[in-house]
């Protein structure tokens, strides 16, 4: 990007004017959804509120972002490159969640799957993520003090019994600083 | 109660039920990382579809079914795995992973 096309995207994000171009909400705060102790709180030091600090350092393609402001925020976005995705996805959320809630289980054995296709669905999930949102493919979502939350669609292959269907499904995430995306609920059958 | 546990609702408020979460719901704890004394919660119907994840204050929930988790589990969920993070209740008390208590004043937990 030369330093036209850069300050040209710098203006059209914080004008509102949807840019194709990956887009970082940088505030005064060192602080972010990530900080310790316990809570993005209000950082008194820079006069930050609490819901700019949850969205400090999040990372958003320049069309698809959250358009919070306040009156007197100093937050900026401004123009970055993004080619990969760090993905906060533990395996409990498979075998200790999505195959284990009963009504979670019930749905993942209507798709045919079952406790031995932990590590597969594992896979699908955060490769189908990782793909989403890179491609721009995102939904945005509620934003509450846990973050900007987003839902990503995808097709999953049946499996067994099943294997000959399709099925529309999608997964709940929160989007994290610098590229992180936090898997919240791994996977919905629409 | 803490990370993936079933929780119940026990009280009735306005902003949980304008999201469709009423008293005595059941849910299950989604993020482990408790925020301004909130657990992330998500709610699902029978078909395994979600009908609600909200934020719901710890003090409105109580423990249906302990998911058995260890605190090695729930700290790979926890931001930068920090045991800092206050991420159970226990006895009327928030605690982080290290043991140490937020609230000084057992269930309340603004205390």
């Amino acid at each position: 990007m030369n330093i036209l096309e850069l300050i040209g995207n710098f203006l059209k994000l914080n004008l509102g004017i949807p840019c194709d171009c990956w887009a970082i909400r940088r505030s005064r705060s060192k602080k972010n959804i990530e900080t310790c102790k316990g809570e993005a709180t209000y950082d008194e030091a820079t006069n930050t509120c609490a819901h700019c600090v949850a969205l400090n350092q999040t990372i958003f393609k320049g069309n698809n972002l959250p358009m919070f402001k306040h009156f007197r925020c100093k937050c900026l976005w401004i123009p970055t490159q993004l080619n990969n995705v760090i993905l906060d996805f533990p395996q409990d959320k498979i075998t200790k969640y999505l195959l284990y809630e009963p009504n979670k289980f019930a749905m993942m054995r209507s798709m045919g799957y079952n406790k031995e296709n932990a590590n597969e669905i594992y896979e699908k999930i955060s490769k189908e993520v990782s793909k989403g949102f890179l491609n721009n493919q995102y939904q945005l979502k509620s934003f509450n003090n846990h973050g900007q939350h987003i839902q990503i669609n995808f097709i999953l292959d049946g499996k067994n019994e099943h294997s000959h269907e399709l099925f529309n499904c999608h997964t709940g995430c929160v989007v994290w600083p610098n590229g992180k995306i936090k898997i919240a609920t791994p996977l919905i059958k629409d | 109660m803490k990370w993936l546990d079933q929780v119940r609702v026990t009280v009735s408020k306005k902003k949980y039920e304008k999201e469709g979460v009423f008293k005595g719901a059941i849910g299950t704890i989604i993020l482990s990382e408790i925020r301004y004394n909130q657990f992330e919660v998500v709610f699902s119907n029978p078909d395994g579809s979600d009908y609600a994840e909200i934020e719901i204050n710890v003090s409105d929930l109580e423990l249906v079914k302990d998911n058995g988790l260890s605190d090695q589990s729930i700290l790979q969920d926890l931001p930068k795995h920090d045991p800092h993070w206050w991420c159970k209740v226990e006895d009327g008390y928030i605690l982080n992973l290290l043991g140490e208590k937020k609230n000084k004043i057992p269930y309340d937990y603004n205390s």
